[in-house]
């Protein structure tokens, strides 16, 4: 759904106005809010057939004063089918959209959606993580996960402007190298808990070196080969290359930016066997929306 | 010819500087082909609220409805997208 319909330029001016959220569980945990346990309730209502079943994810449209005004599944089922396709799938959100719209009696949408906003730190500093899995097969993997990860000055202890070439332990990314891992891959997921695995620890040598200076900045350049293992206990791991550029201001201990990227492969096994397919991730700096 | 001597050994001490500096350059090329576009940020184009609590008293504060994506699983975080 983030690489497809709410990735859709029309489907977001669909939605102006709107607040987005969304909401997980089963159908027998404790605390349903009302909205999920009046959809569910029709959704899995015994007489309820519908060609081609229904998927695990719906759309539920709520007015102002929170109460459910019409809802739908996320994908459209046709002649025993679900409908995957991203321009049907474009169309079939439009045509649920404007009868939600309709509904509201709010104007038919007009406008595409505009500016991208992302994720954003609200105090301190921190790191913006994307991480993308390139699977032919699957490009719902494509569309990229954005984490904040929120850093202390110590989480940056090890990494001071160097005045010569020096080594150090990729195990001190870890803060934001754990989160480069995929999406919603099924194989990594805890059988039991239904959680997926995350990363454990990361393993490798960086070598991080002096690279110039410029209007009172200094640069030094962090590359080296890692290695991420993830929580699953069975020594699956996948590595890649991790090439960034650190500056630090006015002498100061703590790097004032970090821009960097990891380009891997990950292991996935399937009908078509062993592949490893390209993983990649992006790391930017951020400092806090306010200060405090 | 002095001068020009001099002028010379500058120039040859400032190189390493620059080749050093070409390094970063082509790592932040690198980071700026990478990093998803805003084509690929499309999700985020629209007005998020993390939490349907957080959500609801947005929605009754600022009178606008709520488009609220509910996910039959037992984990899932749509927003960062980690599900």
């Amino acid at each position: 759904m983030r690489g497809s319909a709410l990735a859709r330029p029309a489907v977001a001016g669909a939605l102006a106005g709107f607040i987005l959220t969304a909401w997980h569980g089963h159908r027998d945990d404790s605390d349903l809010p009302p909205q999920v346990r009046e959809v569910w309730a029709e959704k899995f209502a015994p007489r309820r057939a519908r060609g081609g079943g229904q998927s695990n994810v719906d759309v539920a449209i709520l007015d102002a004063s929170g109460k459910v005004v019409r809802w739908f599944d996320s994908l459209e089922h046709t002649a025993g089918r679900m409908e995957l396709r991203g321009d049907r799938v474009e169309q079939y959100w439009m045509r649920m959209l404007s009868e939600a719209r309709t509904a509201l009696e709010l104007p038919a949408a007009t406008a595409t959606g505009t500016t991208v906003r992302l994720p954003v730190l609200q105090q301190g500093a921190g790191v913006r993580v994307f991480a993308w899995l390139e699977d032919p097969g699957m490009p719902a993997y494509a569309a990229p996960t954005v984490e904040i990860v929120p850093t202390k000055d110590e989480d940056w202890r090890v990494f001071t402007a160097p005045e010569n070439a020096t080594k150090i332990d990729a195990a001190a990314a870890m803060p934001w190298l754990q989160h480069v891992y995929p999406a919603g891959v099924m194989e990594r997921t805890d059988q039991r808990t239904k959680y997926p695995f995350t990363i454990a620890r990361v393993e490798g040598e960086l070598g991080l070196e002096p690279a110039g200076t410029k209007d009172g900045e200094t640069f030094a350049l962090l590359t080296g080969k890692v290695t991420l293992f993830d929580t699953g206990g069975d020594g699956f791991c996948f590595r890649g290359d991790l090439t960034a550029v650190l500056t630090w201001r006015n002498g100061g201990a703590v790097p004032a930016s970090l821009r960097g990227v990891f380009e891997g492969t990950y292991p996935r096994t399937g009908p078509q066997g062993r592949r490893e397919l390209p993983m990649r991730a992006a790391f930017e700096s951020l400092a806090a929306v306010q200060a405090k | 010819m002095r001068l020009a001597f001099v002028c010379f050994c500058l120039c040859l001490a400032a190189i390493p500087a620059a080749a050093q500096s070409a390094a970063a350059q082509r790592a932040l090329d690198l980071f700026h082909r990478t990093r998803p576009t805003d084509d690929d940020l499309g999700m985020y184009r629209m007005d998020w609220e993390p939490t349907l609590a957080k959500a609801l008293e947005r929605s009754k504060a600022e009178q606008r409805p709520v488009c609220l994506v509910i996910i039959h699983a037992k984990y899932g975080d749509l927003y960062s997208g980690h599900c």
